[in-house]
């Protein structure tokens, strides 16, 4: 469905992007991860026909981009990272006029409007000014205009960055549905780890370059390892887990063991217990996955922007 | 393209304050009339008709003629600080992401700004009239009435086409604001409105001769003033000559008056030569 082959983007003193291929399969829920600057957005914009690559092939649906541009918007729905509506117009409004740059029929843009009021649940404020609406309704209108024209790519582009926590919930639980529902083809970037781990195909991009590439699961089964936490009574259980050759690290006072997998927590709390206060057994988390293969924490990078 | 059109306008319309900045050199020449540049003008008309119909019609078409002209050139750039907008926000981009032509998303905007300095144009040359009737007991003939709404299209195609070229080099609102800042202080200057063209010194009057506002001002006042000008000043035609080059009706350069025609003629090489910049400064608009 998507091809992406040597795609390379060059400004002028920097690459943004570095010769990276993936495909996209009908139907895949994708994501593209890194930290800002990784080139995520390049890339989006790129298959969206905003920006010209410096080298490189990329086909949408066997529409070659370049030449069969129209074909690909006509293919495309885009949610940018940032908010395009209009503010003193209200929904309604913005809808029906986008929707115009697709059809003339504004009977069929008016049923669109009202199927995708009543899918994404804004029937309440649809009449209302954009500027009234908080950043979780604003994200909703912006999902509902990428919609119009029935894409059957939907190229979301960091879709929760700048919303509140709960707002940010609910836009998820939305696009989740909305992949459950519509078996649409959704491209996502992002930077927030959760978010990708529904995801069925996963891209790590750093420095313009794909650093790493399969399921959420697969990545973290090969690049993260499950931790036991525990909280020792005393000093016996450092001497016990050395005495065994047990590898573990000191995080405050509690002792991190790297596992296999989580029997061999269970295990290794069986065989200790009397040593051991509390404990817990850590999933590996994608966010582990980062900081193997890139060797930083995707966290770092947002502090640093902080 | 219409949507888009219609997009541009709604949003301008929807939002007051971008309407009233660009109808603020309207609303300030309006206000400097009504202290001082009505009286001032007032002794301009010979002494025989002040206070009658005939003089007051004078003073009111000059001053309508020059509103009317300053309306289109400041109402086009105000309506394209939406297109500033559009590119410094990035909003533009859900326009481009369609099948829309580049082409057409990008004239849109020229033409919006056209339709909207036409509609306030002929809005002002309406309540112009009401208060002119008000003031002189009198309308303009049918016939130049209809030459005016020609030339109010003329006007603002011109201006928006220059705005248009203008402000695509334009990267911040900051900067567009500082634009309209200028314009909106100099327009009544250079179209001698504020000032009697006389009184700006003839190296000045024949370096503004040369440009499309006075030129266009001069039209204004030829077809919005003829009908005053020929009641006031009948019998005494050098007066008259003297009162039109004096107050920027006549258009001299470097001694020489130029015809309506010419007017005319220069008017649509300014639109071609503006239209044409922008078409291929929209060549570089793409990334």
């Amino acid at each position: 469905m998507i091809s992406v082959k040597g795609l390379t983007k060059d400004y002028e003193k920097t690459r943004a992007l570095d010769g990276i291929d993936f495909q996209v399969s009908e139907g895949a829920f994708f994501a593209l991860l890194g930290p800002n600057g990784a080139g995520k957005s390049t890339t989006i914009e790129i298959i969206s026909t905003l920006k010209g690559k410096s080298a490189g092939d990329v086909a949408i649906n066997g529409s070659v981009l370049g030449k069969d541009d129209d074909a690909i918007r006509k293919a495309i729905g885009v949610v940018f990272q940032y908010s395009t509506l209009d503010e003193d117009l209200t929904a309604y409004e913005n809808l029906m006029l986008r929707g115009l740059f697709y059809t003339d029929d504004k009977a069929a843009i008016q049923k669109r409007i009202e199927t995708l009021q009543e899918f994404l649940g804004f029937e309440s404020y649809v009449n209302r000014r954009i500027k009234t609406l908080s950043g979780g309704q604003k994200r909703k209108i912006d999902i509902a205009r990428a919609l119009l024209h029935e894409p059957r790519i939907l190229l979301l582009d960091e879709p929760t960055t700048g919303l509140d926590p709960q707002s940010r919930e609910n836009i998820w639980e939305l696009v989740l549905e909305l992949k459950r529902k519509t078996n649409m083809t959704i491209v996502l970037t992002t930077h927030y780890m959760e978010e990708v781990s529904d995801c069925d195909q996963v891209i790590i991009l750093h420095e313009g370059k794909i650093r790493a590439e399969d399921s959420a699961e697969a990545l973290r089964a090969k690049h993260a390892t499950d931790k036991l936490r525990a909280l020792p009574k005393d000093n016996r259980l450092k001497e016990a887990l050395s005495r065994e050759n047990i590898k573990f690290s000191t995080v405050q006072n509690t002792l991190h063991i790297p596992l296999k997998d989580s029997f061999e927590g269970v295990q290794y709390v069986e065989r200790f217990k009397d040593l051991i206060e509390t404990f817990e057994i850590v999933k590996g988390t994608m966010d582990d996955v980062f900081l193997n293969i890139t060797g930083r924490k995707l966290s770092d990078y947002d502090e640093r922007l902080n | 393209m219409s949507a888009l059109i219609k997009r541009h306008i709604l949003c301008f319309l929807r939002d007051r304050w971008s309407v009233f900045f660009s109808f603020l050199s309207v609303l300030i020449i309006l206000m400097l009339f009504a202290f001082f540049l009505g009286a001032m003008h007032e002794t301009t008309v010979p002494e025989a008709l002040r206070g009658t119909d005939e003089g007051n019609h004078l003073v009111y078409s000059w001053l309508f003629s020059g509103v009317l002209m300053v309306s289109t050139v400041t109402v086009p750039l105000g309506f394209l600080h939406f297109m500033v907008k559009d590119r410094a926000t990035q909003s533009i981009n859900d326009f481009y992401v369609t099948p829309l032509s580049r082409t057409k998303i990008v004239f849109s905007y020229l033409v919006a700004a056209i339709l909207v300095s036409t509609a306030l144009g002929v809005v002002n040359l309406l309540l112009g009239q009401v208060i002119v009737y008000l003031n002189a007991s009198t309308f303009l003939p049918l016939a130049s009435f209809l030459q005016v709404l020609g030339l109010i299209v003329l006007s603002s195609t011109l201006f928006s086409s220059l705005f248009y070229f203008v402000v695509s080099y334009l990267k911040s609102l900051n900067a567009h604001g500082t634009l309209s800042t200028l314009v909106g202080t100099l327009i009544g200057f250079v179209t001698g409105v504020y000032v009697p063209v006389a009184n700006l010194g003839n190296t000045l009057t024949n370096i503004l001769a040369a440009f499309p506002p006075l030129q266009m001002a001069g039209l204004f006042r030829r077809v919005y003033m003829d009908k005053a000008l020929h009641d006031v000043f009948a019998g005494a035609p050098d007066a008259m000559t003297r009162y039109m080059e004096n107050f920027g009706v006549d258009v001299v350069f470097a001694g020489r008056t130029f015809s309506t025609f010419e007017l005319l003629v220069f008017s649509a090489f300014w639109i071609v030569l503006f239209v044409l910049l922008s078409v291929l400064r929209l060549r570089r608009f793409k990334v």
